[in-house]
């Protein structure tokens, strides 16, 4: 048995947990006696080691038997703690079906006429169903992006979180600016430099949303595929 | 009586062996005798005990669920007969016991009882610290408040930044989004997980101690003495000194809740507790010194933790331990630096106002940090009054069981109203009231003539008597905050109105102090029925101003001629009077303006075109709802609403 890296053997283990240092010296004294008296029986009737490998099976049977029922409980939480990492839970049969031809992971956020040409992006809440652990609550604010459509027509979305940590960046009509820690964003949201040249603390630009052009096209609506990414990376990692 | 007293102690010594056990515990030597500056070591087990007590009640109250989680902290703090108390003495008692620890630190390293044989002990010491620290982070989201849920939430974003750190950020939080496991695993760690192992630490941080003792020598000024009573009386003294203290600043302050938690809406005011402060603040500067935020958040803290556990080896060498003081010193006086400048720059706009440098490039980074942190403050300002507002709503309605957040928040008008209106109205509407405070709508063109329409009027009060007032009042229904940034109050170039219309009507035949204009302001505005006039509306109705209203309206200026107004064969070429401001009437307006407005609509969208497809709508059912209660002020004063329901309750009851 291996613990904290030392190979644990009835010999070492005697070593470590010696005697003297733990147990009172006169029932020592009283244990070499009955220790002797046992020996001297086992001399009448078998070979000294004998019992010397009764004694080893004896320690290492405890040891490992303890091992056992003291890991088993950690051992039981372990795997309904790990399970946020694995979790995956089925939407209720009742909300299985999507009506309409919407894309595998597109979500409306917005009419095209809510939208006028060339002015400032409009915060709009994504609704969704949203599961909360043991809930399941239909159609949910599950998050924010900023949409504007653009002088030349097209629409730009972002999501509202900041890429440095996560808070959720408010929009002037002018900049995006993230009220925790200064991070700043050009409209089409790209990083800023400030007027004073102060540093920008995002390592990247806003995290820009894909349009379903289709429905843009054909229904005059704002469908996203909405994704959360990963904090603090130079680089977008999508949270599963 | 001394004698039984003595036999029964006696008996129980036999069978527990307790006297040897106090006076262990009591007799301790104190070389040189007791001291003052031994008192924090006890104060901070006396702190953790206060807040396990504390903790230990709090736990019957508190439920951590994302619906219920802010309610029963709001429930402890408002309802619960001392739960304010209760739940402040937690709350500062935890930052005490931040304050201490430091001290303690310092004391062990000044008084050099960090180095051999003691290092193991320190580095007990060191744990404890982290343990504590944890204890202080996880307890900070748990009332599930703005301040606490945005704050937490930084931190365990940071935590994806070292390789596997977004595994290590699922378990923590439960799931990739915050919810009720995040709340049910921050709960486990701050009181089961953290103080256990607390209190496994602290056991063998006190058996040690006792091992090796004080560090102090003896000498013939000052002699031995026991720990009882001297030390004791002083640790006592000094326990009930830091309670007292305690106790007056949560008298004097309260432990602060922010209005609930609220993921999808963005909050200006986020910032940890102030004793992270100086991580928050560490974090902005590496901005300044173009490092990454994984040095900031992960690798500097890192390294001061290892040079703290580090101390005793440093002593090993010559001067180790001078070195080891002063970078001590400086580690402190940087945290306390950073902890100041934070707050410094939160109230940058209120400190250095009158500061302006001289220097161009200084000007424009103080302009910056003016403009943070009125932001800052204005954020602050905003949850401030929604926590008032939802306690308004509690007091009203009480707490339904989907919680305030979604059973309250997000069906108060109050709330929601400004939200939507600066998300879909404010880009061409203004909503400020007489002193200019309110919702901004679009500044004009820099290149602005005044021939063209940018935006739209001012709707604060829309539909009250002041608001009607103005609009009849030729000098102000040409202003921006009516008609005079619409195509209704565009003039050409020779000076004369470009669309025949209610602004020239107003112009030409208005004054706006003739009693039957008045009277005509107040029987349109008593179409509305709002809430906030309903005693002036009555009055008018007993003392015939709305009868004269009327007739002013109808015979001497002839606003039938162009609106209909309570006849089905009036024209419809402006909008209808009938109900006008009613909030069946805006509803409409709002939905589908070209109803009202016909040709002559100037670039209003229809909201709610389609009532039978209502995916297709700009806005939905709910929050036009929201909208127009808001525009009309029918939440506003809730003991009003509360009037008007029972006299319509009583009226509906006595018509049968």
């Amino acid at each position: 048995m291996e613990l904290c890296g030392v190979m644990l053997t009835p010999d070492s283990i005697a070593y470590c947990v010696s005697r003297e240092q733990l147990v009172d010296p006169r029932r020592i004294s009283d244990q070499v006696h009955a220790e002797v008296k046992m020996s001297e029986n086992q001399n009448a009737e078998s070979p000294g080691h004998g019992a010397e490998s009764r004694r080893g099976f004896m320690e290492y049977a405890s040891l490992l038997i303890g091992a056992i029922v003291s890991l088993a409980p950690l051992a039981l939480g372990l795997c309904p703690f790990l399970d946020p990492l694995f979790g995956k839970r089925k939407t209720p049969s009742s909300r299985q079906q999507k009506g309409g031809d919407a894309k595998e992971g597109y979500l409306r956020v917005a009419s095209l006429n809510a939208l006028t040409l060339g002015a400032a992006p409009q915060r709009f809440p994504v609704i969704a169903d949203q599961r909360d652990a043991w809930n399941y609550i239909p159609d949910q604010p599950i998050g924010a992006v900023f949409v504007q459509r653009t002088d030349t027509g097209g629409v730009r979305v972002f999501n509202a979180t900041c890429p440095h940590a996560g808070c959720s960046v408010a929009c002037d009509g002018h900049i995006f600016h993230c009220p925790c820690h200064n991070s700043s964003f050009e409209l089409d949201g790209s990083k800023r430099v400030s007027h004073s040249g102060r540093e920008n603390p995002s390592p990247r630009d806003l995290d820009k949303l894909q349009v379903d052009q289709d429905k843009l096209e054909e229904n005059e609506e704002v469908w996203v595929e909405f994704v959360n990414f990963y904090t603090g990376k130079e680089y977008q990692k999508r949270k599963l | 009586m001394n004698a039984l007293i003595s036999n029964l102690g006696n008996w129980l010594d036999n069978r527990t062996g307790h006297r040897q056990l106090l006076s262990e515990a009591l007799y301790e030597n104190v070389p040189g005798g007791s001291r003052w500056i031994y008192v924090t070591g006890s104060m901070l087990v006396f702190a953790f005990v206060v807040q396990v007590i504390t903790g230990i009640f709090l736990w019957m109250y508190y439920s951590p669920s994302s619906q219920n989680a802010w309610e029963s902290v709001y429930y402890i703090q408002n309802e619960l007969q001392g739960g304010w108390l209760l739940r402040g003495v937690h709350h500062y008692m935890a930052q005490a016991m931040i304050v201490l620890l430091p001290l303690h630190l310092l004391q062990v390293v000044l008084c050099k009882a960090y180095v051999a044989p003691r290092e193991i002990n320190y580095w007990l010491g060191l744990v404890l610290m982290l343990i504590v620290l944890g204890l202080g982070l996880t307890g900070y989201l748990l009332p599930w408040d703005q301040k606490g849920y945005w704050a937490t939430k930084v931190a365990t974003e940071l935590m994806s930044l070292p390789p596997g750190g977004g595994y290590l950020q699922k378990l923590v939080v439960g799931g990739s989004e915050y919810g009720h496991l995040t709340l049910t695993r921050f709960f486990a760690l701050h009181a089961g997980v953290l103080p256990g192992l607390l209190v496994l630490v602290l056991g063998l941080h006190i058996a040690m101690f006792r091992k090796h003792g004080i560090t102090a020598h003896s000498s013939e000024r000052r002699p031995d003495e026991y720990f009882w009573p001297a030390q004791v009386l002083k640790d006592s003294v000094a326990c009930l000194v830091l309670l007292m203290i305690v106790v007056a600043v949560v008298c004097w302050r309260g432990a602060e809740l922010g209005p609930p938690a609220e993921p999808t809406e963005s909050y200006g005011a986020a910032r940890p507790e102030w004793y992270f402060l100086f991580l928050f603040q560490l974090l902005k500067k590496c901005e300044v010194v173009g490092a990454s935020e994984f040095v900031g958040a992960i690798v500097v803290p890192t390294l001061v933790m290892i040079f703290l556990f580090a101390l005793p080896l440093v002593a090993k060498v010559r001067f180790g331990h001078v070195v080891n003081v002063m970078v001590i010193l400086a580690i402190m006086m940087s945290a306390g630096y950073l902890t100041y400048e934070a707050i410094d720059h939160d109230n940058f706009a209120a400190r250095h106002r009158n500061d302006e440098p001289s220097d161009p490039e200084k000007r424009l980074l103080w302009q910056e940090r003016i403009v943070d942190s009125e932001r800052f403050h204005e954020a602050q300002q905003q949850a401030h009054h929604e926590y008032e507002r939802v306690q308004e709503l509690v007091d009203f309605f009480g707490i339904p069981r989907e919680g305030a957040s979604v059973g309250l928040v997000r069906n108060d008008p109050e709330i929601q109203g400004p939200r939507i209106f600066r998300r879909t109205c404010a880009s061409c509407h203004s909503y400020l009231d007489p002193d200019g405070a309110g919702i901004p709508g679009p500044e004009p063109p820099e290149d602005w003539d005044g021939r063209t329409p940018y935006g739209a009027p001012n709707l604060y009060g829309f539909a009250s008597r002041a608001w009607i007032a103005g609009l009849l009042d030729p000098a102000r229904i040409e202003s921006t905050d009516y008609f005079g940034a619409t195509a209704h109050g565009m003039r050409d170039e020779e000076g004369a109105f470009k669309s025949e219309g209610m602004v020239e009507f107003v112009h030409e035949n208005l004054d706006p102090s003739e009693d039957d204009v008045k009277a005509m302001a107040i029987t349109l505005s008593a179409e509305a029925s709002l809430i906030s006039q309903r005693d002036a509306d009555a009055v008018a109705k007993s003392d015939g101003t709305l009868d004269a209203g009327r007739e002013a309206m109808i015979d001497t200026y002839s606003c039938t001629d162009c609106h209909r107004f309570h006849q089905d064969d009036d024209p419809e070429m402006a909008p209808d009077l009938t109900g006008y401001g009613s909030a069946k009437w805006l509803y409409d307006f709002i939905a589908n303006p070209a109803r009202f407005y016909g040709d002559n609509n100037d670039r209003m969208p229809a909201f709610a075109q389609h009532p039978d497809e209502p995916a297709r709508n700009l806005l939905s059912e709910h929050d036009m709802k929201m909208l127009v209660r808001w525009l009309r002020g029918d939440d506003h004063d809730l003991s009003l609403k509360l009037r008007a329901q029972v006299s319509a309750q009583s009226a509906s009851t006595a018509e049968p």
